[in-house]
């Protein structure tokens, strides 16, 4: 019994603490990423169903924003849907890549550091600088 | 901190790090080397364009979050089955404290209103009881009341002995015959009867009056046996079998005029004159 409220209380301490309070900046990032609102509510949906399998790795709202980028850039590279991102005032984002949208996203939109980006877009360093000067340029051009 | 990655070209360097520029994350060498290369390039103004870039990039996001219920969906799966079960036992304990409290109240509706039925149905059926008769301690009192004030006591003043046996012998629910003691001596008198209720005994009353003295002499009679009476030294005139007290003020001799009913003669004369006029009375 003593267990399943210790799981309880991390329950409601990740999911209406520190997880719903970075919701919305994960909604942001799923939006980024497949530039459709439907898709992204999916997307964010699936990443959070999966947070619940990583709660004694979340303590902090660093770690859950980390979590829920990387749940939802999986779910965003399987799931492979896109739309035009016509209505975000940024109509080049069709023209980037998912990773590079993801890497311009952990950064620039979430704030993630180098070493969070890195484990929640799952690549080398030099790919995420790649991602993000090829997105960069074309974005600041 | 941040270090420049070796095998990138400078515009990827420039491009991917300009915001760990700008932040101050980069290591001292990292920096310096990093604004040599801006240096070179001729893009000075490249901090500028990324600040611009990166308030479009949230600008464009900013405005979209989620709704009420988006947030409501997420927070239902946040909701895990021990949450749930939590949740649930709370409802369950808050439900079976109100039920507890509505049988609480039901039972004590129907607690009041049986008892309110057992005492009105015992206040029904029940005999209602009354302080047993007791004329030792009564008759006294009442002999002196009479003698005090015999036109406020007498509810038929008369000297006319068939008048009080017949007001006696018509009186209401009195539940046995009250005797009249014939003239006992010439100088005594009737002078009137009434009848005092002690609930539920009923007590015949008739006065007579020593128009020598003056003394009243009171005749009480009762349903009653001889025998309730305290124990007494017994005495008889003739025929006559009684049984002598004293009060305060008075003697009393006590006989049984029939088999149910028990006579008492109250007055000042002593308690073997008493009997005497009580058998002449009574004519044993």
């Amino acid at each position: 019994m003593n267990s399943r409220l210790t799981l309880n209380d991390a329950a409601f301490s990740v999911f209406a603490g520190q997880a719903m309070a970075c919701a919305d900046q994960g909604y942001r990032f799923a939006l980024l990423l497949s530039l459709d609102e439907s898709a992204a509510f999916d997307n964010v949906r699936v990443a959070y169903d999966n947070v619940k399998n990583v709660l004694d790795k979340i303590e902090t709202r660093e770690d859950a924003l980390l979590f829920l980028a990387k749940f939802i850039y999986d779910d965003a590279v399987s799931a492979k849907t896109s739309g035009t991102g016509s209505g975000f005032g940024m109509p080049l984002l069709d023209k980037l890549s998912l990773k590079q949208r993801a890497a311009i996203g952990v950064i620039d939109l979430l704030g993630l550091t180098l070493e969070d980006a890195m484990e929640a877009i799952s690549c080398e360093e030099s790919d995420l600088i790649k991602a993000l000067a090829d997105a960069r340029s074309v974005l600041m051009a | 901190m941040t270090r420049i990655p070796k095998n990138l070209p400078e515009k990827q360097i420039m491009y991917g790090l300009i915001g760990a520029y700008v932040d101050g994350t980069l290591t001292n060498s990292d920096r310096r080397h990093f604004a040599e290369m801006l240096s070179s390039q001729k893009i000075e103004d490249i901090e500028d364009t990324f600040a611009s870039y990166k308030g479009k990039l949230q600008g464009a996001f900013s405005d979209h979050f989620l709704n009420e219920g988006q947030r409501q969906k997420l927070l239902n799966i946040g909701s895990t089955i021990g949450t749930r079960l939590q949740s649930e036992i709370t409802e369950s304990k808050k439900l079976r404290f109100f039920e507890m409290k509505l049988l609480f109240k039901r039972y004590a509706i129907v607690f009041a209103v049986v008892a309110i039925v057992a005492y009105a149905v015992t206040m029904l059926l029940l005999p209602q009881t009354y302080e047993k008769f007791k004329p030792l301690d009564y008759l006294g009192w009442e002999a002196q009341a009479f003698e005090e004030d015999p036109e406020g006591r007498l509810d038929f003043p008369s000297k006319d002995i068939d008048e009080v046996a017949a007001f006696l012998a018509a009186y209401p629910n009195l539940k046995f015959r009250p005797v009249v003691l014939a003239p006992m001596k010439p100088e005594i008198e009737i002078t009137g009867a009434t009848v005092i209720d002690y609930e539920p005994t009923k007590v015949a009353v008739v006065m007579y009056k020593d128009k020598n003295s003056d003394d009243a002499i009171m005749h009480f009679s009762y349903r009653g046996r001889l025998s309730d009476l305290p124990q007494a030294p017994p005495g008889s005139v003739g025929s006559l079998t009684y049984r002598a007290f004293t009060s305060e003020y008075y003697n009393l001799v006590a006989w049984e005029s029939s088999g149910e009913v028990t006579s008492f003669l109250v007055g000042r004369q002593g308690t073997k004159e008493l009997a005497e006029l009580a058998k002449i009375g009574s004519g044993r």
